[in-house]
């Protein structure tokens, strides 16, 4: 038994429900009662949420039923002892059941039914007299195996039952109403469920004929009962509570606490009226909690505190007080805990930590005053009475808050006081607390006040601190620690800490104690520097191997503590300096940005002690990293060091005169002052192509045996804003650079020359290289040299031709004569270079557009690493790392030349093909600038010399193609010359020899007439597949041809002699064997006729495709015919079919192409032949309705007679009549002979021939007789006007109109 | 009539603490740390808001001895302002005033071209009239 004060009781927490007892049940030997026992009561019941608060009781044969007391007839001169019986709420909880239900076996069919009937009115009877004076319930219930029959049957077992029922219940007393029948069957839980809500009907009858009893009583009492009042209010309370009427309950309970307002409370009574206060507060916040309004559970809560919180009683005992007020306010905490499980939403600032919280702070006020209450007891030396009477039994009594205690009997109160006092002694207060504060740290974690759970948390820490667990105590603050270092609070921060380090100090841990006695050097934390030197005069003593603070101070267990964990300590100790602030500051800087491999790297590292007590430091490091591959650590140690007053120093330093101090160990960095240390070592030691970092700078403080390694991260961070004085930021001084690059060695040097004239080893550079040419196979030479000595292997150098221009920009290694095989990127491998050796790659550039071109060049070779680990002379305790053996006598001018071809991010790659070798690539472009070599221009004509729009089939017509060289470079033109289609048949204008001048510049013009004619309209373009065809055809089946083709090809068939089957077949062999990768490349430059074949190109592809399909991965190589004829499939002299035409069009013209014109030239004293070459793009071809051919001497003398000859052609496969007439012009110039009009009939694909003598009498341009031809309209009726129109149309296009007359030749003339 | 004033900086650290008890410094710096949950916590409500920026905080939690009140400048400056729980006739409205007066007085005091945004203020006359504010007759 405890003091009332610390706990409610158990049967205060639980919630009333009725109690139903039942007797006759044997569970223990009957398998029927006990599944009737569990179907009551058992784990069933409580899972199934919606049966009914009841409670069932098993009452044992001869269960004594606690005896009523006999009714008071007046309660005038009645007083009670006490407000409420201790055991009055457990009677009726537990003993009292409202009703007893009496089971039988009794089976209505049953033979000894009379005999069991009187052994049950027996027992019925002897119930009866224990529960004499009660209003105790009584029934009965029968069991029964059979199945109830349905009613409404007329049995004759029914008709027993009915009778032997109505037997029982008069036998036994009772009304039918009370008498049940439980048949057993396999639907017991449905009967129980129905018998459950009869009981309970009973049940609620009873508590409210109890209720009314009490009220009753009540009426009796007068105004002084105040103490009968409380009670009475409390019974009807909790009666209603029974009844589940919480509201009515709730009304009881609050009348009975403002009642208790009524009795004046003094010392003795104190308690008492505290502990009912208690209890009724709990009932009302409780049901107010249940009937939903937690604002008045709350409110009510907090009056009920306030109102009771003066009331502390005995000084003596004030711990008592506490103790209630610690029980009010958890138990208030646990109510609102179990609400908020029901679903009440609780807010930031009202929750229930706030009173677990408050309950734990009266636990610790509550330890105080025992232990204030001890200390008074020990002085005024009663200590010994308590012994006197250990029995703790003693006090108690049968109210609540009540003591054994006469009142007024000052020394018994006293002595019960001491009693109390002692057994207040053996109570755990820190398990309390601490249990408490995790509670409400729980609490206070789900509503967001991480802040107020640390102080919770530090709370605990100190109450685990003072009942002497030091270690959890230490893991509790060194947890908190960061939180308050990293919110900067540092009045707390610096008890916290200070706590830490005592619980370090009483634990004996090493590292913390290392760890929290550096931290609270700094001069934030508010002590003396006294205090500081004995922290570092203590901390020092720990380095060297011995515990800290005099000795005498620890008690001889902590002391052996220290020793053994002394020498177990792992040293150093790591302490993040990042987080312990304003003690050392740290912060390191590279020299230079960028470095080369084989420069010295220089580290900088900028110390400054921010305390006041000077600190040891053994030595300093910087940690560097590979940006690339982060776990490469590389350690330099600090080696020598400026000292300076004053920051500003740091800037203006560096006289020749200064030379640094080398650093000792253990130095004394004295406060103020500013270190600047330095590092160096070989950058060789390093990856090249990495950028360095520094990770963090360490500072290693201590002994060998024990030490503290302070690390802080380099990263320096500026302050947002400024200081008044510059002299005050570190980075107003100091450029902190907190990268470095380590720029790697590329040991190849390369050299390009463009153009003619170098491949031969000719070294006379010239000032401009020559330019590059349009259709030229420019030449380019790199020159690749290795200056170091290093042995090089696969070097090789790789060419590509930007995306962009890869349709009109080849590559190629090989211009033999005949065709080359042109690339978009090509690999040339160079094979190994030894040191100092060099070697010329030659490749050529070819384009079809006038353009910048941008070749990326990439260099690459491989090379052995020497893994012999010469890197580690610069630095000690560096590591070395793989690092290429470059050697040291690496020429100056090299090296520069290497650096400034790098640029700040380095082209160079470097990759790592295994422990021993290493490839290195560089990627360089190149650019060369093409020029346009031709200006090309071609236009028809007819051969009266006037712009042709419309060839007519079989016509004459010219082609006039004009040639402007562009090129500012002398080049010879070696030939040019035209390539006409199948279809067409080209002769020469003039029978003069085209020659060339050895040398064209820029501007210089070229011209050439050719004279073409088409025997075949647009429309029936033969291409060589037809030929093919044809040629198969006619290989097969001899006649065909004719079959085939509508009559008039037969002429066409005579023009374009069809070359023999075999040949044909021959031809398209080598054309499948070729196509999808061989085409002619060709320019279009000329405007008049950009044209492109590309449907054909398309064609041919497809064609390729299906007999060989491995061509389709070659596509980016092709073969080019470097002459134009090549690429033609011949026919004739110049004439043919071409094949696969690539040009820079994309979008193909309708026209046909009437042939290719070739330029073949070369630079001047060059070799190697280009060509150039453009396509003419012909114009429509019509058919002529005739086609007339003249023909005239080609000179034409006075006085000489002459043929003039006009042949007319019919083409059509109609007869034509035709009125031919010849005039001759009025001034007379001519003398003619031959048929002045003449009617004409031609036949079908016949023609005519028309000669004319004419006889020139006049010199100079002389106007020929004009022939004019018309329709004989008589004979051909249907032709009219516009035929003729047509006809003088054509007339005129193929006559001349005038002829040159020259003079008599002299021989004539002399004759 | 206050207990104590502290303002505290966006980052939560202190800037400036005073109290009238300087035995009590420690509990009350505890107290007005763990008031900041309750700042923190309000201010984040505050954000869904559309700006009806009202800067005072009002009550953010009383303990049996101490009334903690809060507000927060649009520059996340706190000032905390602790009361006697025991004195009952002091009205919202002065609390209100207080806190005004004290941003005024914050304001002030780092107007001054040699005060270092973010660092704790030391000036001596900010806190002369923030111990006369306290003494409640500012």
């Amino acid at each position: 038994m405890t003091i009332d004060a610390t706990a409610l009781p158990s049967e205060l927490l639980v919630t009333p429900q009725p109690l139903i007892g039942f007797c006759g049940l044997d569970t223990a030997r009957q398998g029927v009662h006990k599944a009737i026992w569990e179907a009551f009561s058992g784990s069933l019941q409580r899972k199934a949420a919606d049966r009914a608060a009841v409670q069932y009781k098993l009452l044992p044969p001869n269960y004594e039923f606690p005896v009523a007391k006999p009714k008071r007839a007046s309660y005038e001169w009645y007083h009670p002892k006490g407000i409420l019986k201790r055991n009055w709420m457990l009677k009726h909880l537990h003993v009292l059941p409202s009703v007893v239900v009496l089971f039988q076996d009794m089976e209505w069919n049953d033979l000894q039914w009379t005999e069991k009937q009187v052994q049950c009115a027996g027992t019925v009877q002897a119930l009866k007299n224990a529960l004499q004076e009660r209003n105790t319930r009584l029934c009965l219930v029968l069991l029964q195996k059979a199945a109830p029959l349905p009613p409404g049957e007329p049995v004759a077992g029914e008709q027993v039952a009915a009778e032997r029922a109505a037997s029982l219940t008069s036998a036994c007393g009772i009304t039918s109403k009370m008498l049940f029948i439980l048949p057993h069957t396999e639907h017991l839980m449905g009967y129980t469920l129905r018998l459950e809500s009869a009981f309970l009907d009973m049940a609620q009858s009873y508590y409210a004929q109890m209720s009314k009893r009490i009220r009753n009583h009540r009426d009796q009492l007068s105004a002084a009962h105040t103490t009968l009042k409380i009670r009475h209010q409390f019974k009807l309370g909790f009666v209603a509570e029974m009844r589940q009427d919480f509201s009515t309950a709730q009304k009881h309970y609050f009348q009975a606490y403002a009642i208790l307002d009524e009795i004046r409370i003094n010392d003795s009574n104190c308690v008492e009226i505290k502990t009912l206060a208690g209890f009724l507060n709990y009932k009302i916040c409780r049901l107010m909690f249940k009937l939903k309004t937690p604002r008045d559970a709350i409110n009510q809560f907090i009056i009920h505190v306030e109102k009771y919180k003066p009331l502390v009683g005995f000084k003596d005992l004030a711990f008592e007080h506490y103790a209630w007020l610690s029980t009010q306010n958890s138990v208030f905490a646990e109510l609102f805990c179990e609400a908020i499980k029901n679903g009440l939403p609780a807010l930031q600032t009202q929750h229930p930590g706030i009173y677990y919280h408050k309950s734990a702070e009266y636990v610790m006020k509550r330890r105080d005053a025992a232990q204030q209450a001890f200390a008074a007891l020990l002085d005024s030396g009663k200590a010994a009475m308590a012994t006197i009477n250990p029995n703790p039994l003693s006090l108690y009594t049968e109210f609540f808050g009540i003591r054994a205690v006469k009142t007024g009997d000052l020394a018994a109160e006293q002595q019960a006081n001491v009693h109390l006092c002692e057994q207040e002694r053996g109570y755990n207060h820190s398990a309390g607390i601490i249990a408490l504060l995790s509670q409400a740290m729980a609490q206070f974690k789900i509503y967001k006040c991480l802040r107020f759970r640390k102080k919770l948390a530090i709370d605990m820490a100190e109450e685990y601190l003072q009942s002497g667990d030091h270690a959890k105590a230490l893991t509790l603050y060194s947890l908190m620690l960061p939180d308050y270092r990293q919110e900067k609070w540092s009045t707390i921060f610096t008890d916290v800490l200070l706590k830490t380090l005592r619980c370090a100090l009483l634990s004996a841990s090493v590292a913390d104690y290392i760890a929290c006695s550096i931290e609270a050097l700094s001069l934030r934390h508010q002590s003396e520097q006294k205090d500081r030197l004995l922290l570092l005069d203590n901390l020092w003593q720990v380095y060297q191997g011995m515990p800290p603070m005099p000795r005498t101070q620890l008690t001889e267990e902590s002391l052996s503590l220290w020793t053994s964990a002394l020498s177990s300590v792992k040293s150093p100790i790591p302490i993040d300096f990042d987080k312990v602030s304003d003690v050392v500051e740290m912060c390191a800087t590279f020299e230079r940005v960028q470095l080369n491999n084989d420069d010295v790297l220089q580290l900088q590292l900028i110390v400054r002690v921010l305390t006041d007590v000077p600190l040891r430091i053994r030595s300093f490091h910087v940690v560097l990293a590979d940006a690339g591959n982060s776990q490469n650590n590389y350690k330099l140690e600090a080696q020598k060091y400026f000292c300076f007053p004053h920051l500003l120093q740091l800037r203006a330093q560096r006289g020749p005169v200064d030379q640094p101090k080398a650093f000792e160990k253990n130095m004394i960095l004295e406060p103020g002052s500013y270190y600047q240390f330095f590092c160096s070592t070989e950058a060789k030691q390093f990856h090249e192509n990495t950028q360095l970092h520094i990770v963090r700078v360490e500072a290693l403080m201590g002994t060998d045996q024990i030490g503290a390694l302070l690390t802080c991260s380099s990263s320096y961070t500026r302050q947002p804003f400024r200081h008044h004085t510059r002299s005050r930021d570190l980075d107003d001084n100091v450029t902190i650079n907190p990268i470095c690059y380590i720029a790697p060695t590329f040991h190849l040097v390369t050299q390009t020359h463009l153009g003619h004239g170098h491949a031969n080893g000719m070294d006379g550079e010239p000032a401009v290289a020559p330019r590059m040419l349009v259709n030229e196979y420019y030449p380019v030479v790199i020159n690749i040299c290795n200056p170091f000595n290093v042995y090089l292997m696969n070097v090789g150098v790789h060419i590509s031709v930007p995306g962009a221009l890869r349709n009109s920009v080849f590559l190629t290694t090989d211009i033999s004569p005949g065709r080359q095989k042109l690339h978009t990127q090509i690999q040339i491998d160079v094979g190994e270079l030894s040191s100092q050796s060099s070697n010329t790659a030659t490749y050529y550039i070819f384009s079809m557009a006038e353009t910048e071109i941008k070749l990326q060049q990439r260099l690459s070779y491989t090379l052995d690493v020497d893994n012999a680990g010469e890197g580690s002379s610069g630095a000690a305790g560096a590591r070395p790392s793989t690092a290429p053996n470059s050697s040291e006598s690496t020429p100056d001018h090299d090296v520069k030349s290497i650096a400034l071809s790098l640029a700040a991010i380095s082209p160079v790659q470097i990759e790592y093909l295994d422990e021993t070798r290493l490839r290195k690539s560089r990627i360089d472009t190149v650019t060369v600038r093409c020029y346009s070599d031709f200006k090309f221009c071609a236009r028809f004509y007819t051969l009266n010399r006037k712009p042709l729009n419309q060839v007519y089939r079989g016509e004459n017509f010219l082609l006039r193609a004009n040639t402007q060289v562009l090129a500012v470079d002398d080049i010879e033109i070696l030939d040019s010359f035209f390539i006409c289609d199948h279809n067409l048949v080209q002769s020469n204008y003039s029978f003069k020899r085209k020659k060339y001048t050895s040398k064209y510049n820029a501007g210089d013009q070229l011209e050439s007439v050719i004279v073409l004619r088409t025997n075949s309209k647009a429309q029936d373009w033969t291409t060589s597949r037809d030929l093919d065809q044809r040629g198969k055809l006619e290989g097969n089946l001899s006649s065909s041809k004719f079959t085939r083709r509508p009559p008039k090809s037969h002429s066409e068939e005579n023009s374009a002699p069809t070359p023999p089957a075999g040949i044909s077949a021959y031809m398209s062999k080598s054309l499948v064997a070729k196509i999808s990768t061989t085409m002619t490349i060709i320019n279009s430059n000329s405007a008049v006729m950009s044209s492109s074949l590309h449907s054909e190109d398309a064609k041919f592809a497809e064609d390729g495709a299906p007999t060989d399909p491995t061509m389709e991965g070659v596509r980016t190589t092709r073969v080019v015919y470097n002459k134009a004829l090549e690429a033609v499939q011949g026919t004739g002299h110049c004439r043919g079919f071409i094949k696969g035409i690539y040009t820079l069009e994309e979008n193909p013209s309708p026209a046909p192409v009437f042939g290719v014109f070739c330029i073949r030239w070369r630079r001047a004293n060059a070799k190697e032949e280009n060509e150039s070459k453009f396509i003419i793009s012909g114009l429509d071809i019509a058919e002529p309705p005739l086609n007339i051919h003249c023909t005239i001497e080609e000179k034409m003398f006075v006085k000489m007679p002459m043929a003039f000859k006009v042949v007319i052609k019919n083409p059509t496969t109609h007869v034509l009549h035709l009125i031919a007439t010849l005039s001759i012009s009025k001034a007379d110039n001519f003398i003619c002979s031959g048929h002045k009009q003449l009617d004409i009939s031609i036949m079908a694909y016949d023609e005519k021939e028309l000669v004319y003598n004419l006889y020139p009498l006049q010199v100079g341009w002389q106007e020929l007789p004009v022939l004019s031809l018309e329709y004989n309209s008589k004979a051909d009726p249907q032709k009219n006007d516009i035929h003729n129109a047509l006809l003088d149309e054509l007339v005129l296009r193929a006559l001349p109109k005038r002829v040159f007359v020259l003079p008599p030749l002299k021989q004539q003339t002399t004759k | 009539m206050a207990f104590c004033v502290a303002v505290i900086g966006k980052d939560n650290a202190p800037m400036y603490l005073t109290t009238a008890d300087m035995e009590q410094e420690l509990d009350l710096q505890y107290h007005v740390h763990a008031a900041l949950d309750v700042v923190e916590e309000k201010c984040l409500i505050g954000k869904g808001a559309p700006e009806s920026k009202e800067l005072y905080l009002g009550l953010l939690y009383s303990t049996e001895n101490h009334k903690i009140y809060g507000f927060v400048t649009n520059s996340r400056v706190k000032f905390i302002v602790v009361i006697d729980s025991s004195n009952v006739a002091l009205r919202e409205n002065e609390v209100r005033a207080i806190f005004r007066n004290l941003h005024i007085l914050y304001t002030d005091a780092v107007c001054n071209p040699f005060y270092i945004p973010g660092e704790s203020l030391t000036s001596k006359k900010f806190d002369r009239a923030v111990q006369k504010l306290m003494s409640g007759n500012a």
